[in-house]
């Protein structure tokens, strides 16, 4: 029997979402985390979309979340935005997991008023924490 | 150094008050208050490097998917409104930081800490977009930009620049 290699392989999928669940957003546009804060864009959903995509990152360690985007996200991420199910929740924003890829879901539904949009964003960039990519 | 302010050896401007009259004392008063204004004030340098940083975050923005989740690029006709707003901000407005947004609206914003903070978004009809976080309380909603900052989102900066939350 193969054992689950933990240290490696991050698709396990968490077997809670709670209020204190962990998620994270890669990033890859550096004007999204400028000056070494997150902004409200790394929040906000594409034109046309009510939703943003996240990783649901319980029990990953920092370097298991980098390696983690590596595998999945589809884009090299130089930074993430850390935050949890709770702040969602506190504004209104359900966290939809669907496991597509491993340890994904959507958070949303973010209103369809722009201004209202970006005052959520604004609101769930307040609350996370960013994590910048070493480098070299 | 503010460019704007005269130098002190200039005649007209010397606040020396040998002899003066009442007259002489309001124009002192008057001068000290109009050196303190545009000590206050935000340079013409300022706003160019402003549309400078402007221009290299909408050249970041330009291909389709620019964030990785399929954002929209910026338009012109929005590029055009932005330098548009950036050029009618009052001087006694400190310049704000612009940003791309992913479905192609251009956004600035006025950063004090992370629970007090106020951005105008504006996008290809030139409508802006406004929200601002102070402390607990926040504000959003939505105006038309027709040539000058409209009154609402200039008593909003205000309100943040000035908020004691």
């Amino acid at each position: 029997m193969k054992l689950h290699d933990r240290s490696t392989d991050t698709s396990r999928t968490p077997t809670r979402l709670d209020d204190s669940s962990e998620l994270t957003r890669y990033l890859r546009q550096e004007s999204h985390w400028r000056g070494g804060r997150l902004r409200s864009q790394a929040f906000m959903p594409p034109k046309d979309s009510v939703v943003i995509s996240v990783f649901l990152v319980d029990g990953l360690t920092s370097m298991q979340r980098w390696h983690h985007g590596d595998a999945y996200v589809g884009f090299v991420a130089s930074a993430r935005a850390d935050f949890h199910v709770g702040t969602c929740r506190a504004y209104d924003l359900d966290v939809m997991f669907d496991d597509k890829p491993p340890r994904h879901a959507n958070v949303g539904f973010f209103p369809t008023d722009k201004a209202a949009r970006n005052n959520v964003a604004q609101r769930l960039a307040s609350h996370a924490t960013l994590v910048e990519r070493e480098t070299g | 150094m503010n460019t704007l302010i005269p130098s002190r050896q200039s005649a007209w401007w010397s606040t020396s008050s040998v002899g003066v009259s009442e007259t002489h004392r309001e124009l002192d008063r008057s001068l000290s208050q109009v050196r303190k204004y545009l000590a206050s004030t935000v340079s013409g340098l300022e706003r160019v490097e402003t549309l400078r940083r402007l221009r290299d975050v909408v050249r970041e923005s330009l291909a389709v998917g620019w964030d990785g989740y399929g954002a929209t690029p910026v338009t012109p006709v929005t590029y055009a409104w932005a330098c548009q707003f950036l050029m009618a901000l009052p001087s006694f407005i400190p310049m704000p930081e612009p940003a791309v947004n992913p479905d192609g609206d251009i956004s600035f914003e006025w950063y004090r800490d992370g629970q007090h903070v106020f951005a105008v978004s504006i996008d290809q009809r030139g409508l802006l977009h406004y929200s601002g976080l102070f402390g607990p309380k926040s504000t959003y909603g939505t105006d038309q930009f027709a040539g000058e900052l409209p009154d609402e989102i200039a008593r909003q900066i205000h309100r943040h620049l000035s908020d004691t939350d």
